[in-house]
């Protein structure tokens, strides 16, 4: 370049050329070229093949056009202008082709076509719109046969999208030089039946469909296509088992073909392996064009009773419902043929819907061959619950400092759970009082490595990381590494219930910090060879006899076990201990051994009396948005145990906060609160129930119904506390949180004491306040009701006894207050209501809005049928003889129908 | 290791038409003859609507991508003709998801005139003339070109260039060797399995869900349990529901788990009396075959190469390769014999069929030895023993990597490490590169002290 920055006169030369090129000169480029010959051009060709690409180079359109002009005009073959161009832009970058179009017409390119094959081979998976219209234009430039790959295919059906606001979708389509050869290969690709939103100007609104096959039947009825040979590529891809959106786009496309009589009957036994085969609305579409065809006596008989006996065993409802009207209208046309029709209905007598099988039933019993009454030669059939399982016992301890520091690196990619951290808290405090070297040579790169939020995520509360900071700070101390003292002083002085103000449900998790808290500052300065809390149980309880044998080991070694460690080891103890390990305890002569000693003899923290009462939301004031929290929740409520037990750290004494408050953040942590007070399930259950309500009342899911199966684990009762919180859990939004609740739900289910009458109140009294989805608990229940249908319909009797008188009384059923003693509740009998009717009868009713039923509310009348039916349970449920009694064939009626025919029958 | 490109050839493509279905092949092995075009069998299929639903099924899967779902892969299905049977196999396009449909003796009437493996291919325009087959009348079916195809060759090959990346074939030979340690956990009838697979949850096709048998059926669980199974990405079984309605049972077989156990793999199995369709899943959605390790838990030693080779030579197409009968040919004892088909199934020699709980004679169409020897992991454990990366000491190894130490230390047999990818795993993925390393090194020290 001169002072002037012109070129100066003469032939390009490479630097020229470059500059160009970076400067996105596209048109003063192909200028440049024009008058270069052969041999000028593979000078150039040469340097500019050889150019590497720029790491991390954004190419704008212009200098993506400029490479590709040289490309085309200095490259020796096809192959070379496709590195460069890829090199440089393609696909990613937006090209204009018209120069380069030029620059190969100048030169007189004689690979054009080549060119545009090979880059259409290498359009990206998720094709790019602007890296297929140049593509495209090289091809019409060059006339070469048109690619048909499934790139190029995908990218020609997004080309027909882009221009929609000036056109319509069939103009596109007439217009694109490509409609005739790519149309039949994209019947192979998913996007032809893409949904597109169209704009309808007379009514204002957008109008979506499957707008590109919409447009190819427009174009088969003007005749441009043989309807034959389209229709028959419409049954294919609904064959072909697509995705389900595709699907839709297909039935769609099928229904503005609107195939004739004949095109139909040439095709029926297509029509039939979609009834048998295809997923749920193409084979209902199949159905309905069947119907017709049968109509106009185009069906075989043979083949459609052949294709009957499957559809009846299909799942969906309507599908067989139709399938059954059908049959009997054509048993009414045939009469000579019913006998084989009904062989056919008799599928249906044990469909999993019991309302396809009420139909058969019918249809059997209208023409001779009724099979046995429904259910009623039936067996019962025994609970398979596994009632009192001892909690595993937890696994050896550590043993050196290479598998804690293996330990400590893995917690972080598992669930946050107890058994690590008690087994990692435990080898620290031992490996630091007897051999502290190696101890932190082998933690000390692990805890480099990790992160100071063990157990958290960025969006933990407060309380969840202060925990892991503490323990963080422990295993630091532990490594020899810098580590907060600080925090750890600020715990000790405190109790547990000073760890958070204003909510009572995180006292555990103040137990868990203070003795977090003694580790991180008793580690060097009173180093003991053992902490005593370690549980020996996978769910947190203590064996007293080996609590007994490490406190005397304790007094034969001559130490005193940290102090937060013991009160935790005493909460860790059962409630029901033998006379042996009370008699070895009292030979302990220390103060920890008089501890246990008291602590024992005052049978532990006792009985306390757990309530569940309902809360509501505060009333929105100052622009507060409350109404992502639920209208109201129930919560725990405990009171000590009068005249005995010691609870030093007044875990057993809690009180609902008075408006609805939702936790938030993750819980990482609460999964080790049931291991702090394992013989008191109640009392955990009221602190775990904020955290598995929301699970199931909060839009977004921000609980965790996976502790339930924790819970379950646990010893003490299961009373109202935890019974209100698997009705929640089995409400859970998530499916994988309701199948923790099942798991729950098995677990206590065979436990003594526990009590389905009371679950059953507990899921009436959400369900009838809308709290939670009944429908969600439903089809938990019918899981259930496969393993244990006695427990099953105990539980389903409850809630039938809480939901159905309202149906008549027209009120939602008040604000109840849960009484259960922790003292085990009796039992009620298998075949017999009574608890549960008494605990509907005895809620106070303070009237409300008229309701209107719970969804799911016929569901669970039919699941208590099967129960029932299957435990072979009868008896009286309240409000049902009077909701059979009603008129009318609503679904709530025949189901009440049914269940009190089962419930009354024999 | 750049990936290789697997170009076939086949003489037509494979087509559904009056005479019945054939089934065009191309490479792979056959035991008479020598050819391109191996033919393996002539006659009929006793059952053509469910074995038509089955080799669909089969296909599906090879051009399914279930992680991520790009577009679909294209790679065609093997098929083994073994003395009395034909096996179809197709591994997914994600490396997840292996499936086999075994045509059993029952299902055949006619005569297998050769043995060996080759790919069949499977075009769309069989594919929907497949979808489309009704009726119950036997259907006469050819593997392999018939003497009219050959001898009316005018050059309308069909040729096939698909890519073969390193791992896919890594993983489609582990899968065997992970399933040889599965035992049967349920049987279900035919309308149980229907239930079943319907109660699944349809959202969240990438959660790992567990199920325990409960009275005839199996029950969802949230955690692991022993004598539970594994079902992880349920979405991945939407290939068995189309044959679900010509199975009488559905059989699933998984490892022994404990309450402490990851997410393992399983196979879920569908038994029709003729026909055999199972679907084998890797332990997540995520998560293929080939980083599963399986081959380099047992880093093999010359000595179980050299009786691979020897064992190889033995194998002569058995349905069902017998161990004990082998160990008295070989002359060896039957734990060798044992680890050498392990050894085997990673090089694509053999399959096994959990149904069986046996191996079958089978050799894969691939070069997938050559892809083990590639594996990422134990290429990074190389380098590290090269650099010098590993010092040795009696309870196991220092490994330093860059500015980080791990310890490796020996439990029970095994190694392990104090890396984040052993503790993600916990040895269900086999061992680390850091653990293989000090094997490694471990070997080398063993050589130097000779």
């Amino acid at each position: 370049m001169n002072l002037f920055g012109r070129r100066p006169a003469g032939p390009l030369d490479w630097p020229a050329l470059q500059d160009l090129l970076k400067d996105g000169k596209f048109a003063a480029t192909v200028e440049a070229l024009r008058d270069l010959d052969e041999e000028q051009r593979a000078v150039l060709g040469k340097e500019l093949v050889a150019l590497r690409r720029q790491a991390d180079t954004w190419f704008n359109e212009k200098v993506a056009t400029a490479y590709a002009v040289a490309a085309v005009g200095c490259a020796s073959t096809a192959a070379k202008a496709v590195t460069v161009i890829t090199r440089h832009g393609w696909p990613w970058s937006v090209l204009q082709s018209a120069p380069v179009l030029r620059a190969a017409a100048d030169r007189d390119v004689p690979w054009l076509g080549e060119l545009a094959d090979r880059l259409a081979e290498r359009l990206p998976r998720d094709v790019v719109f602007h890296a297929w219209r140049f593509t495209a234009d090289l091809v019409l430039a060059a006339g070469v046969p048109v690619p048909t790959g499934e790139r190029f295919v995908d990218g020609w059906l997004l080309s027909l999208q882009v221009s929609l606001r000036e056109t319509t979708m069939l103009d596109v389509l007439r217009t694109s030089p490509f409609t005739d050869l790519l149309l039949p290969p994209a019947f192979e690709r998913d996007g032809i039946a893409a949904s597109i939103s169209v704009w309808d100007a007379p009514t204002r609104t957008y109008d979506s469909g499957p707008g590109i096959l919409l447009a190819v039947a427009a174009l088969v009825g003007e005749g441009r296509y043989p309807r034959d040979s389209m229709l028959d590529r419409c049954l294919d891809a609904l064959l072909g088992g697509r995705p389900n959106a595709v699907s839709h786009g297909f039935v769609r496309f099928h229904d503005a073909l609107a195939p004739t009589g004949p095109e139909i009957a040439a095709r029926t036994m297509i029509y039939l392996k979609l009834l048998t085969d295809a997923m749920g609305s193409v084979a209902t579409m199949a159905q309905k064009v069947l119907k017709t065809a049968d109509a106009d006596g185009a069906l075989e008989l043979e083949s459609l009773l052949d294709a009957s006996r499957t559809v009846l065993g299909r799942s969906e409802k309507g599908l067989v419902k139709a399938q059954l009207i059908w049959l009997e209208k054509l048993a009414k046309r045939l009469p000579a043929r019913a006998a084989e029709i009904a062989e056919v209905v008799a599928v249906a007598t044990d469909h999993p819907d019991v309302q396809a099988r009420d139909r058969a039933a019918a249809f059997l019993a209208r023409h001779g061959s009724a099979p046995d009454p429904l259910g009623a030669a039936r067996d019962v059939e025994p609970d398979l619950l596994p009632g009192q399982v001892a909690a595993a016992d937890m696994p050896d301890p550590i043993g050196s400092p290479d598998e804690l520091a293996e330990e400590v690196a893995a917690l972080g990619q598992a669930a946050w759970n107890m058994v690590p951290v008690e087994r990692i808290l435990a080898a620290l405090v031992r490996l630091h009082a007897t051999d502290p070297h190696s101890l932190r040579a082998a933690l000390a790169p692990v805890m480099q490595r990790v992160d100071g939020q063990l157990g958290t995520d960025w969006w933990s509360s407060e309380a969840h990381r202060s925990a892991a900071a503490l323990f963080t700070a422990a295993l630091n101390k532990g490594s020899g590494l810098p580590f907060t003292l600080a925090e750890a002083t600020r715990v000790l002085r405190g109790t547990p219930a000073d760890i958070r103000v204003g909510n009572p449900y995180m006292k555990l998790h103040g137990v868990l910090m203070t003795r977090l808290a003694e580790v991180v500052v008793r580690l060097s300065t009173e180093p003991v060879p053992a902490l005593v809390a370690t549980p020996t149980q996978v769910n947190g309880l203590i064996d007293p006899a080996a609590l007994v044998e490490r406190l005397a080991r304790a007094e034969r070694e001559g130490w005193e076990p940290w102090r937060r460690d013991l009160r935790q080891a005493l909460y860790r103890l059962p409630l029901d201990v033998d006379g042996d390990a009370l008699r070895q305890a009292r030979t302990l002569r220390s103060e920890s051994g008089r501890m246990l000693v008291e602590w024992l003899e005052a049978g532990g923290a006792g009985r306390p009396e757990v309530r569940v009462v309902r809360v509501h939301r505060q009333s929105a004031e100052r622009g507060r948005h409350l109404e992502w929290l639920p209208e109201s929740r129930f919560y725990g409520a405990s009171a000590p145990a009068v005249g005995s037990g010691l609870d030093p750290y007044h875990l057993t004494d809690l009180t609902p906060p008075p408006v609805v408050n939702a936790d938030l953040g993750s819980h990482g942590w609460a999964a080790l609160w049931p291991s702090v007070l394992p013989a008191q399930r109640e009392v955990v259950a009221a602190c775990l129930l904020p955290l598995i309500a929301s699970a199931a009342d909060l839009d977004n899911a921000r609980g965790d119904a996976r502790l339930l199966p924790l819970l379950a684990e646990l010893t003490g009762p299961a009373g109202a506390a935890t019974c209100t919180a698997v009705a929640y859990g089995l409400a859970a939004a998530q499916a994988d949180e309701r199948i923790a609740a099942l798991d729950a739900l098995i677990a206590i289910g065979g436990l003594d004491g526990f009590d389905g009458g009371e679950l059953g109140a507990q899921l009436a009294r959400l369900a009838g306040a809308k709290l939670v989805v009944l429908s969600r608990t439903v089809s938990q229940l019918e899981e259930a009701a496969r393993i244990a249908p006695a427990m099953t319909w105990r539980v389903a009797a409850g809630a039938l006894a809480g939901l159905l008188p309202a149906e008549h009384a027209g009120r939602v059923p008040g604000p109840a207050t849960a009484r259960s003693t922790a003292t085990a509740r009796s039992t009620t009998a298998a075949r017999s209501t009574t608890a549960a009717r008494s605990t509907a009868a005895g809620r106070a009713d303070t009237g409300g809005p008229v309701r209107t039923t719970p969804r799911g509310l016929p569901d669970l009348l039919t699941l208590a049928s099967a129960a029932a039916a299957a435990s072979g349970s009868r008896g009286e449920v309240a409000g049902l003889a009077e909701l059979a009694a009603r008129t009318g064939s609503t679904r709530l009626v025949v189901e009440a129908r049914r269940l009190h025919r089962t419930l009354t029958a024999g | 290791m750049t990936n290789a490109v697997q170009s076939l050839s086949y003489l037509a493509p494979s087509a559904l038409r009056d005479g019945g279905l054939q089934l065009q092949t191309a490479g792979g092995v056959a035991q008479r003859a020598a050819t391109a075009n191996p033919r393996f069998f002539t006659g009929f299929l006793t059952t053509p609507a469910a074995a038509s639903a089955g080799l669909l099924a089969v296909a599906e899967v090879a051009r399914t991508r279930y992680f991520q779902p790009l577009s679909p892969a294209s790679l065609d299905p093997v098929v083994t003709g073994s003395r009395d049977r034909l096996r179809f196999e197709s591994f997914s396009g994600c490396c997840g998801v292996y499936a086999r449909l075994d045509v059993l003796p029952a299902g055949l009437d006619g005569e297998i005139v050769d043995h060996g493996t080759t790919n069949v291919d499977v075009n769309t325009p069989l594919r929907q003339a497949l979808q489309r087959l009704v009726g119950a009348d036997p259907l006469h079916v050819s593997v392999g070109p018939d003497d009219l195809t050959v001898s009316t060759m005018d050059g309308a090959v069909v040729e096939k260039k698909v890519p073969l990346p390193a791992r896919w074939l890594r993983g489609f030979a582990e899968v065997q060797v992970i399933a040889s340690g599965f035992d049967p956990r349920a049987e279900l009838s035919a309308a149980d399995a229907t239930a079943f697979l319907r109660r699944l949850p349809a959202a969240n096709d990438r959660a790992v869900l567990w199920a325990v048998p409960a009275g005839r059926s199996l029950r969802l669980t949230s955690r692991p349990a022993p004598g539970a199974v594994c079902l992880p990405g349920p979405g991945r079984l939407a290939a068995l529901k189309p044959v679900l309605r010509f199975a009488k049972r559905l059989r699933v077989y998984g490892p022994a788990l404990t309450t402490a156990s990851g997410p393992v793999s399983s196979t879920w199995e569908l038994d029709t009396g003729e026909l055999r369709l199972s679907l084998t899943l890797s332990p997540q959605p995520s998560r293929g075959f080939s980083g599963e390790g399986a081959v380099l838990a047992a880093l093999a030693g010359d000595d179980v190469v050299d009786d691979a080779e020897l064992i190889s030579t033995l194998l002569a197409w058995d349905p069902t390769v017998d161990v004990d009968a082998l160990a008295e040919q070989a002359v060896m004892p039957a734990a060798r014999v044992r680890a050498a088909l392990t050894q085997l199934g990673t090089a694509g020699q053999v399959g096994f069929d959990v149904s069986e709980a046996a191996y079958f004679h089978r050799v894969l169409p691939y070069d997938a030895e050559r892809a083990e020897r590639h594996n990422p992991r134990l290429v990074g454990a190389r380098t590290l023993v090269e650099t010098g990366a590993v010092s040795l000491d009696p309870t196991g190894a220092t490994v330093r990597s860059g500015e980080e130490v791990y310890r490796v230390r020996a439990v029970d047999g095994g190694l392990h490490c104090t890396c984040a990818w052993w503790a993600k795993y916990r040895g269900g993925r086999g061992p680390c590169k850091h653990a293989l390393a000090t094997e490694l090194a471990r070997v080398g020290a063993v050589e130097v002290a000779r």
